[in-house]
This record gives structure tokens, sequence and C-alpha cells, in this order.
């Protein structure tokens, strides 16, 4: 009889054992999880770019000598690093895919905005190329930054499933 | 306490739409402010044209500035998506987990 109490303890521990198991290996993984460092970054990145050219904008004037590229040419390069860096971390990251790509795209269109400015040499740019210029790389960080903050969406009702389960 | 399946499928269909139900006003409003996005750009690239001032190039080379933000705006929703079907179906399966621990017996 005492054999036969242990025993059932004993299957009843184990079944436990492989239930705790299978239910840490059943979550639906499908994109990377949200990462508020990255998140973070994200909107730092984006506050940068709208300086940047609003600034341009409010204290240069078009066919201004103080428009001229040479000016930018070091806020340029402090930009392309901040989005180089977010385009290497999330190109690193499992199911990411599409992020990886909002970002490249955000990058390369940097990229061209840039040689706009430069132009054939030490180049300038007109009032509207500014603000279009300005309008697209934020609907560009825009994107990203919804990409990255939507990991979150339905993230409380889980949450709140997993700590009653628990 | 035995393991009703009936009932358990009915929770986890209930936590799919609760998830579901939940998440889509917030996934509304983020294609709202890619909408309201899109109309600013697109006005600012009208008024440069009509005054005169974006040659016809220029007017190319930003609509596909404009086909690479959609295509960005496009991925940020899929990703949407992704994250309320994620959401739907861990919360399916942790309805159906508490249904099987509650059926095993108790040490």
């Amino acid at each position: 009889m005492h054999k036969l109490i242990q025993q059932k303890r004993l299957l009843a521990a184990l079944l436990l054992i492989v239930n705790a198991l299978s239910f840490s290996a059943c979550k639906v993984q499908l994109i990377s999880a949200y990462d508020d460092a990255i998140h973070t970054q994200i909107t730092t990145a984006s506050k940068d770019i709208d300086t940047f050219y609003t600034q341009m904008l409010a204290t240069t004037t078009q066919g201004s000598t103080a428009r001229q590229y040479s000016n930018y040419a070091s806020a340029y390069a402090t930009i392309e690093v901040e989005l180089r860096q977010l385009y290497t971390i999330n190109s690193t990251r499992a199911k990411n895919a599409q992020q990886d790509t909002i970002c490249k795209l955000t990058l390369n269109q940097w990229l061209k905005y840039e040689a706009m400015h430069k132009g054939t040499g030490n180049g300038t740019l007109m009032d509207f190329q500014i603000t279009l210029n300005r309008d697209f790389m934020l609907a560009k960080m825009q994107a990203m930054e919804v990409s990255e903050r939507v990991k979150m969406l339905g993230a409380s009702q889980t949450a709140t499933t997993n700590t009653t389960n628990q | 306490m035995g393991f009703d399946i009936s009932a358990t499928l009915q929770s986890m269909e209930g936590a799919v739409k609760n998830t579901v139900t939940t998440a889509w006003p917030q996934a509304q409003a983020i294609w709202a402010s890619f909408e309201q996005t899109n109309k600013n750009i697109l006005a600012d690239m009208a008024t440069a044209t009509i005054s005169g001032q974006m040659s016809k190039a220029e007017l190319q080379s930003y609509l596909d500035d404009m086909k690479t933000t959609l295509q960005a705006q496009l991925l940020a929703t899929e990703i949407m998506a992704l994250a309320v079907a994620q959401a739907a179906a861990n919360a399916a399966l942790d309805i159906f987990w508490a249904a099987v621990n509650a059926a095993i017996p108790t040490i």
C-alpha cells in the first residue's frame, strides 16, 4: 500500500515536470521581443533628425552660404552613425526581417538626402527640399518607431494570463 | 478534476477574441497616424510643384521616396498583425495549459 502511494506521487511529480517543460516550450514567437533600449534609440534619432532640419530651416536662408553642405557635414555624419547603428542592431535580431528592412530604407534615404545637399561639391538646399526631406525622414522614423512599439500589442493580456497560471 | 475539452476550447476562443478586440483600436489609431503623415507629405509636394519650385526630376525622385515610405509603413503594419497573432495564440495556449494543470491530480 505504502509502495503504491509512493509510485503515485512519483508519477504525479513526473507529470508536473513534463507539463512545466512543455509549457515553457509552447510559446508562439512570430516576431522579436520588444526592446525598450532600441525604442529609446529610435525616438532619439527621430528627434535629432527633426532638430537638424528644423534648425536648418529656421537659422539659414535659401541661397545663403550658411546653408552650404560643409556647415552640416558633421551633423550628417552623426545622424548617419545613429541610423547605421539602428540598422546593425536590428539586423542581428531574430525574427526581425521587416524592421531590418525599414532601418535599411531609412539609412538609404538619409544617404540620398545627404548627397542631394552635397550636390557636385558644396551644394545647398531650397526651403521646400528641407521640408520634404524632413517629412520623408520622419515618416520612415515613425514607421520604425511603430514597428518596435507594436511588439507590445496584446502583451498585457498575455502577461495577465501568465501571472494567473504561475 | 477532469479535462473539459469543450469548455477549454471555448475559453481559448474567448482569449483570442479578447486579445484581438483590445488590439484593434490601437492598430486603427496607428494606421490613421500613417495616413495623416502621408497627407501632409503629399500636401507639401503639391505646394512645391504648383509654385513651380520643384522640377519634374525632383518630383519623380520624391515619388520614389513616397514608394519606400509606403513600403516601410506596410512592413510596420505587418509586424503589428504578427504581434496581435502572437499575443492571441499565446493567450489561447495559456488557457490550454491552465486547464491541463488543473486536470493533473495533486500529490
